[in-house]
This record gives C-alpha cells, structure tokens and sequence, in this order.
C-alpha cells in the first residue's frame, strides 16, 4: 500500500500508476461498506473560492462520513479576501492554522500548487481553473473500472470539445499509464491540442481519430463524453455530437457512457434508464474516491 | 568595431550573445545601476549568428544564481573570467533545467502573475526548447516569450 500519510495532491501528474491503483482499491473498499469512519476530531477546511455543487457536496459528505468536521466558504464573496482586500497568501497560510487538511477551487491556474507550496498541512486541490481537478480523473477511472472489472487495454472513447476540457486532459494523461486505446470523437475545430498529442505519441499507446461517434460506438467499452459547449460548436455539427437510444442499438453490452456533468443537450434525459447509463453512479462514486483520500491523508488507521 | 569596446583587466566578458539580448543581461545584472565600467557591443559581425551582442564588465564577479538567470538570453554564449588581462576561466552558457522568476507566465490566469514564477525547461524531439510552468503546468516554446520579469 503507498503512504499518501500527510501529503498533498495537486495534480493527476503527481500519482504513480500504484498509487492511482491503491486510491481505486481504497475507494472500492468504502463502496463495499469495508472501511468504516476515521476523521474524527479532524478539521477539515473547504474553501471554494469559485461556486461548485458536485465536487464541494461531495467532499462535504466524505467529510460528515467519516466523523469530521467541515469549516470554510461556498464562494469567495462573504470572505475577507473579497471585502478587506486581504492577499491570497496570507488568506491560505491562516486557514492552515485553523484546519488539518485543506480542499481548495479556485479561478486561477495553479493556485493549488502555490497553496501546497505556503500551507504546513495537505491540499486537496478540487480544481484550480482550466489547469487540473485530479479527484474527478480519479473518480473516472475508478469509473471506468467498477463498471469494466480493469483498466487495463479498455477501448474508451472520448467525445465533444477534446481542445478546451480539462477532464479530458487529465483523463488521457491517466488513460496511458493503463495502456488503453483511445477513440476521440469531435470535430476538427475541437481536435486534441498539440501537446497532448506530443505526449499521445510518445506514450505509444493505440488511439484513433474520429468524425461521428456511430464509427466507433461498436468498439467502445467506455464512452466518456463531455459537455457541448454552445459558443465553441456550430449549429451544423453540433447534432452530431449528440447521443441518440438508436445510436446505441449498435453498442457492445458492457458499453457504460461516463459524463462529468453538469450535461446539455449532447445526453438527453432519454438514455437515464437504458443499462448504458453510468453517470450517476460515476458522480456517486466521487464519494468513495474523496472518501478514500481523504482517509489516506489524514486517517488514523 | 569590436576592439574598440577594449580590453579589460579584470572582470568578466560574455560574448557571442544573441542580437538584441544584451538589454535583457543589462537589466537582469543591474549594469545600468552598478559602479563597474561596462562595454556594450550591440549588432556585431558573428560568424555564429550572423550578427551578436557584446558585454564586457571591469572588476565584476558573477554568481551561479546571476548566470542562471541570464543564461534564459544568452543561451552558447560564452563567458570568459579575465584576471590581469588573462582569460582564467571560459565557459558556455547552457539553459538551467530551473527558472526563477524571471520569465511571466504567458498564461494570464496562472496564479505565478501574481507572486513568482518558476518554470523548467525541456528540449523536446525535434530540438525546440518548451518551458512548462511550475504552477498552471502550460508549456510554451521558449523563443515565443516575449514577457520577463527584469527587475
């Protein structure tokens, strides 16, 4: 088992693909009612400098489960930071005295690795801008593998805005340490960034380009999909990029479509109820994960 | 025109520095402030580069975390340590896998804008050299940078 005892997790790039693995394990084990509360007497604060409802409320209920205490703020309006014009810096370094472990959003990139760098106690960034959201990745493969039994060589595709997302970079990142083969479902205007692609390259594992998911969707045992954002589609293809009940007529059993939601219009309320749908367990399952890390960090077992 | 800048005693002479850097050295080593006489070559005939920079320093030492920083602009060029008009000690900038503070992230909603930066350096397969931010994790590649903290 690896010691995450005490230390901080940034970004998805800082994990070992055994520690990914034992974070997973973990999780499963608090899905499976194995593991009971630890964080009793702990303090754990939650400062959401920008507005969430998933990921705080999931956090939030990690915490009460496991017998600590939340303290902290919903967004950065009611704090001092935003009335007295207080720094940043010396916001974060007086939080750390009051709480044992700190989950930090914030608007700016990198501010949970500035945070992690300035505080004496762990981080939990819970998403610092366009840059990283680690326990979403987290989440998506324990995901990925709750519904598949492995991550090891799944065929997952990865549909909508591939340029912009965030969950997508971090996941493709994941994905090649688990050699899967990736689809990427989107439009050209929205194809993979030059970087990631760099890096697709000299990872060596099998991944493919697509126009319209009805190529792929024989193929695919996951099929994460992400939110269409209107103003970077236009109107022509954005039909495209939705999922349909009779596009997965031709889909494979074991298909389970992943979305990190919020959703529009790209996952109508029609595929709720067909046994491809796992979205709402995939959001359950960011309980187990932040459950699990939580436990990891700061736990006395 | 080279000779004209003359020759010192003691000090230091960094040479072969690409054109139109010697600002940024200038700057980042605090010359315009400092009490050493300073010779500034700008635009000269390279065989290298076609056309370089030129500082020499009477009676100055450098520090490593001084070459560090500048080495972001003088990147081949060469640094002689003179000592009675004899060069003792000659050697080739390379790019340091750290930099401190000295360049402004590109990205405008990096946290760094705001207190310091620190970026590490890479070359990557077809021999360009990236900066990846230490913070919001971007790379860029290092001569499309066009911002620095110099003071």
């Amino acid at each position: 088992m690896t010691n995450l005892k005490n230390k901080s997790l940034v970004s998805i790039n800082d994990l070992t693909k055994k520690e990914i693995l034992d974070i997973i394990n973990t999780a499963k084990r608090f899905k499976d009612g194995l593991i009971k509360s630890s964080l009793t007497n702990k303090v754990i604060a939650s400062c959401f400098f920008e507005h969430s409802t998933r990921t705080r409320m999931s956090f939030e209920a990690a915490i009460a489960k496991l017998g600590g205490k939340t303290i902290g703020f919903a967004d950065s309006s009611s704090t001092s930071l935003a009335g007295k014009g207080e720094s940043l810096i010396d916001t974060l370094k007086i939080i750390s005295e009051y709480a044992n472990l700190l989950i930090l959003r914030h608007p700016l990139d990198g501010t949970a690795r500035l945070a992690s760098d300035i505080c004496n106690i762990p981080i939990i960034n819970a998403g610092d801008g366009a840059n990283q959201h680690p326990t979403q990745t987290l989440l998506d493969l324990f995901s990925i593998e709750d519904s598949q039994g492995s991550l090891e060589g799944i065929s997952l595709g990865i549909m909508g805005d591939l340029k912009y997302n965030r969950t997508v970079h971090s996941l493709i990142t994941a994905a090649q340490l688990f050699s899967m083969k990736l689809f990427f479902i989107s439009p050209p205007s929205l194809r993979l960034d030059e970087e990631s692609l760099f890096k697709l390259k000299c990872s060596g594992i099998k991944y493919s380009f697509h126009q319209a998911p009805e190529q792929v969707i024989d193929q695919l045992d996951c099929l994460y999909m992400t939110r269409l954002q209107k103003e970077r589609f236009n109107r022509e293809t954005h039909d495209e990029y939705k999922i349909s009940l009779s596009l997965l007529n031709n889909a494979k059993d074991n298909l389970k479509i992943l979305h990190p939601l919020p959703r529009m219009e790209e996952l109508p309320p029609e595929i709720d109820n067909s046994k491809f749908a796992y979205y709402f367990t995939q959001a359950k399952n960011g309980l187990y994960v932040r459950q699990a890390l939580l436990d990891m960090i700061l736990g006395e077992n | 025109m080279e000779k004209h800048i003359g020759y010192i005693e003691n000090g230091i002479n960094i040479d072969h520095i690409p054109q139109g850097n010697a600002w940024y050295i200038i700057k980042i080593l605090k010359l315009d402030k400092s009490s050493s006489q300073v010779g500034i070559g700008l635009n000269l005939p390279s065989k290298k580069f076609g056309k370089k920079d030129l500082i020499k320093i009477e009676n100055h030492s450098i520090s490593q975390n001084e070459i560090d920083s500048i080495s972001t602009f003088c990147m081949g060029s060469t640094l002689s340590v003179i000592k009675d008009f004899k060069v003792i000690e000659k050697k080739t900038l390379e790019l340091p896998k750290k930099i401190n503070n000295i360049i402004i992230c590109p990205n405008i909603r990096c946290v760094s804008r705001l207190y310091k930066s620190q970026f590490n350096s890479s070359i990557n397969h077809n021999h360009k050299i990236y900066v990846k931010c230490y913070y919001c994790e971007q790379s860029f590649l290092l001569n499309e940078l066009s911002e620095y903290k110099l003071d």
